[in-house]
């Protein structure tokens, strides 16, 4: 096992992981686009952030209160069920790797009738005042998100049903706040202890694709023999190796490309770099290098 | 072990590399956070018509707000100490377990040498005892020997006393002769 003070700086620097985006409100009736900067965590989702955008941008128009809210990235509405980490890396990477001038993420705020239900989940609660809730939208899709995920990993969704209410309370607060302790005091309740996994939850998405691979992995070949993330992305992405077995494009987790741990053990892996909703995301951009 | 390090020091700097980048022009960000959030506190004590009080109790609802951040902050920091030390507390009891299994294993060892010694000690008291009769023996064989020896020494000098009295008698018998056949 790797240095434990070395593999505790990674996890610190992995749950303290911010980008720094630059929201503008997109309204037509407004000459002077007005913007908002704020600084977001990666392990995190963006509704969590729309309150204060909101009551920043509500005093140039009133109704951004009224009316649920979405982001969009050049034209494209961002889903924001994915962690904020994965939609930059997802959206935005393959331009900062060419262009390292801007690291700050500029984002579109859009508010009308027309929000687009096919390509983002909608926000359907309110609050009394008649103000859209995104907290409670996005705790039901982060808790669910956490079920597919307990349940890949266990073979039953048992140990997250099983969380006293004020367990799930106080997990859905910790991913809300940020606050380390507390997740990971519940979330330890989720994942059996002593790595035995049935399978692994993990994703695979390809930037300017629509190509998402969303696979239950088995940590372990039928032979018993420890299963590499090499051998997923060689079993879902045959064209990333090339025939003298090196890879044909970029693999990124948490915005650093992971080159180097190709060769370990998924499990490894996965522990490592999971996200909140316990989901390992890998990112591969293809013909693009970066030293990041 | 080496490889685990070098891979662990990669990821680790590659993520040094990333906060670089991403969090270059974060103290602007946050500045403007800061300002937002106490330009929206003046707003909301201007625009409504409210006591001095209300508006203490805005601006210290907001101070609140940032105490809380902060607060937060310092527990993940926490966290990961605590996470850090629990990392060092597994090692050590790891370490001492390997330990008390390496203390059992050379125990059992010097049980079984023990063991063995008693073993030998028998063993060599087996051959002391051995010894001793073959001491015995040779000091009876020795006797024999002396005897035999004795005995040996005696017949050899009656064999000597005969071949010289043969001898004699042949001397004679020869001289005998001998005046015969002068005559």
């Amino acid at each position: 096992m790797q240095s434990s003070n070395e593999l505790i700086e990674i996890k610190d620097k992995l749950w303290n992981g911010s980008i720094n985006v630059r929201i503008l409100m997109g309204d037509d009736n407004i000459k002077d686009p007005k913007e908002f900067l704020i600084t977001v965590y990666r392990n995190s989702y963006f509704p969590i952030y729309f309150p204060s955008v909101i009551t920043y941008f509500q005093k140039y128009n009133e109704k951004i209160k009224y009316m649920p809210v979405w982001l969009e990235y050049e034209t494209v509405p961002i889903k924001w069920n994915l962690p904020i980490g994965v939609l930059y890396d997802l959206l935005h990477l393959s331009s900062i790797v060419q262009n390292r001038e801007d690291s700050s993420w500029t984002l579109t705020l859009r508010f009308s009738d027309d929000y687009p239900t096919d390509q983002v989940i909608p926000f359907t609660y309110t609050d009394v005042d008649n103000s859209v809730n995104y907290n409670k939208s996005l705790k039901e899709v982060v808790v669910n998100q956490l079920k597919q995920s307990c349940f890949v990993i266990n073979g039953n969704s048992k140990p997250i049903m099983n969380l006293s209410e004020k367990d799930s309370d106080e997990l859905w607060n910790s991913i809300r706040i940020h606050n380390l302790k507390s997740f990971n005091q519940i979330n330890k309740k989720i994942i059996p202890i002593q790595k035995k996994f049935q399978k692994l939850p993990v994703k695979i998405y390809i930037p300017g694709s629509a190509t998402i691979i969303h696979a239950p992995i088995y940590p372990y070949s039928d032979s018993g023999e420890a299963v590499l993330l090499r051998d997923i992305l060689e079993e879902y992405l045959p064209d990333l190796m090339s025939s003298n077995n090196e890879t044909l494009g970029s693999i990124y987790i948490h915005g650093i490309n992971v080159e180097t741990i190709i060769n370990k053990d998924i499990i490894d892996v996965w522990e490592l770099f999971k996200h909140l909703d316990n989901f390992l995301y890998i990112i591969v951009l293809f013909s693009t290098y970066s030293t990041i | 072990m080496s490889d685990d390090t070098e891979w662990s020091e990669d990821i680790l700097n590659r993520l040094n590399v990333r906060d670089q980048y991403e969090k270059k022009d974060s103290r602007y960000f946050k500045a403007f956070s800061q300002l937002s959030q106490e330009a929206r506190t003046n707003d909301q004590a201007s625009n409504n018509d409210k006591s001095i009080e209300y508006n203490k109790l805005l601006k210290e609802n907001n101070q609140l707000k940032k105490d809380n951040e902060i607060l937060t902050t310092s527990l993940n920091q926490t966290t990961i100490s605590l996470e850090k030390s629990d990392l060092k507390i597994n090692q050590l009891l790891k370490s001492q377990d390997q330990l008390e299994r390496h203390n059992t294993s050379l125990n059992n060892k010097i049980k079984h040498l023990n063991l063995e010694i008693i073993e030998k000690n028998k063993s060599v008291e087996i051959l002391n005892d051995e010894l001793l009769l073959n001491e015995i023996q040779t000091n009876v064989l020795n006797d024999k020997i002396t005897r035999l020896s004795d005995e040996n020494k005696k017949l050899v000098e009656r064999w000597i006393e005969k071949a010289k009295s043969d001898a004699e008698k042949l001397n004679d018998a020869n001289e005998f002769l001998e005046s015969v056949n002068r005559k």
